[in-house]
């Protein structure tokens, strides 16, 4: 070899030697910037990422034994959703044998809608016979009288009469109807074919469950002329419990609010990719929203 | 070369999407990685941008990883591209090819005096002050061992000024090493 090179040989060896001494730990901001970015452009599922973000160190076989405790878990969770099919089924039997069927009118969701929440509301179902009827009280504190339904993925198609138009006031966002899985009573109405043989239905007051659409955008522009100058989240309040958290593209946290008025402007952020973090309660179910804002001025 | 066993059951966890392995990858790497993008950056916060950018990028491309390799080399590599990608990015408006700097022709095979007297974070204080267009020159040859011609290449310069930039950098080191070692 070259005399020249091998002394440049050393020479690299010797720098390389003396940066090793070094030990530098990257601060714990790192690994949640690149979560944070992992999580938009390979999205894990929610309760999984939730697992896994916890602290780890752990032993490969850690994972392993991790799967084993998961088994019973998903087990249940197999059991569990079984057991409310067959509760579903049986309750939709039993709505269909019933003389005053339901039937809803179903306005197609727009494909635009990122997501979907249930929300419990009430919403009462008149039934009207041609023959002029009478309308009997509504009988909200009676527990017997109501109906619960609650809007779920399984979908129950209720065939409607031809002499029992229905209408359904407010018109809900309705996509599929299903009895709830927690109420004890079933889902007979009062009316009694055999002591009311008048095929008229109360009004009834019937807790469904109205989806909430979050709307989030991905780009505002804060410059002052008064179109969409703020990060607004069209839906935020139906959720009775909200957490917005905006990073920019490093992961460092530049906006945190438990009560966002869709108010930020951001602030003096440059221009830019921004990920925002929402997470909100509605109905008592915790979703998570994710994505990516840009702030454009 | 073969790739050991806890790195390929990582790697499995990783292609499948699995957070806990890729934070568990990212653990196993990201000292000796942060140490690789503090040569480039100026400062630690700096460094820890190219990291993230790096990291993320191994983890989008890891499917291309054919085993050829050690996971570190690979991984090394692909810290060394983003903090290439950083030095263009930052120095896009600098005046590079003046003339006379690819011209230059300074005597460039003297040895670094004094490297003895250093403390490995004296060295990586140094580095990081070194003016950002010498800096990248210089770490790719005396540290990634990249020859001029892929350096001209990667940092869309001349030959010439590749090589005048390594002799800079070096005597710019051989200065700043002297008067650190006079100060003590």
């Amino acid at each position: 070899m070259d005399v020249g090179l091998k002394v440049k040989k050393m020479e690299q060896n010797k720098l390389k030697d003396l940066l090793e001494q070094v030990t530098e730990q990257p601060s714990n901001e790192c690994w949640s910037g690149i979560e944070s970015r992992l999580d938009v452009l390979f999205p894990t599922d929610i309760s999984q990422s939730a697992m896994n973000s916890g602290p780890t160190g752990a032993s490969p076989s850690g994972s392993f034994l991790s799967k084993i405790a998961a088994a019973p878990l998903k087990a249940a969770a197999i059991i569990g959703s079984i057991a409310v099919v067959s509760v579903v089924t049986i309750l939709t039997i039993q709505t269909f044998t019933k003389p005053e069927n339901i039937t809803t009118v179903i306005p197609k969701v727009s494909e635009t809608t990122p997501v979907i929440t249930p929300v419990d509301t009430l919403i009462s179902i008149e039934v009207t016979d041609p023959v002029p009827s009478k309308k009997v009280e509504n009988l909200i504190s009676d527990k017997t009288n109501k109906q619960e339904l609650n809007i779920v993925s399984a979908p129950i198609n209720v065939a409607p009469q031809p002499n029992l138009p229905v209408t359904a006031t407010p018109t809900p966002v309705l996509t599929e109807i299903r009895p709830t899985q927690t109420s004890t009573e079933k889902p007979v109405s009062n009316v009694q074919p055999v002591t009311n043989p008048d095929p008229i239905i109360q009004n009834q007051d019937i807790p469904i469950t109205i989806p909430v659409k979050i709307t989030i955008p991905n780009v505002f522009t804060p410059n002052g002329d008064g179109y969409n100058d703020t990060f607004v989240i069209e839906g935020i309040e139906d959720c009775s419990e909200h957490n917005l958290i905006i990073k920019n593209s490093n992961g460092k946290i530049i906006f945190q609010s438990s009560d966002y008025q869709n108010d930020w402007n951001g602030m003096d952020c440059p221009d830019g990719v921004y990920i925002y973090y929402f997470f909100y309660k509605v109905n008592a179910i915790e979703e998570k929203m994710l994505g990516r804002v840009i702030i454009k001025r | 070369m073969s790739i050991s066993k806890i790195d390929k059951e990582l790697l499995e966890g990783c292609l499948k999407n699995d957070r806990l392995s890729q934070r568990k990858l990212y653990e196993k790497y990201a000292s000796k990685m942060l140490l690789v993008c503090m040569r480039y950056a100026k400062t630690k916060e700096d460094a820890e941008d190219i990291l993230i950018e790096g990291f993320v990028k191994v983890f989008s491309a890891l499917e291309k990883f054919k085993m050829e390799s050690s996971l570190e080399t690979w991984i090394h590599s692909i810290m060394v591209n983003a903090s290439i990608s950083y030095f263009r990015k930052n120095n896009k408006h600098y005046m590079v090819d003046s003339i006379d700097e690819g011209n230059m022709d300074i005597p460039n095979e003297y040895d670094l005096d004094g490297l003895d007297h250093l403390t490995g974070k004296d060295l990586l204080n140094i580095l990081q002050q070194m003016p950002e267009h010498l800096k990248c020159v210089f770490n790719l040859v005396a540290f990634e061992g990249y020859d001029y011609e892929k350096i001209a290449e990667e940092l869309d310069i001349n030959i010439g000024t590749a090589r005048s930039r390594m002799s800079k950098g070096k005597s710019w080191l051989q200065e700043r090493i002297k008067t650190m070692h006079n100060n003590q």
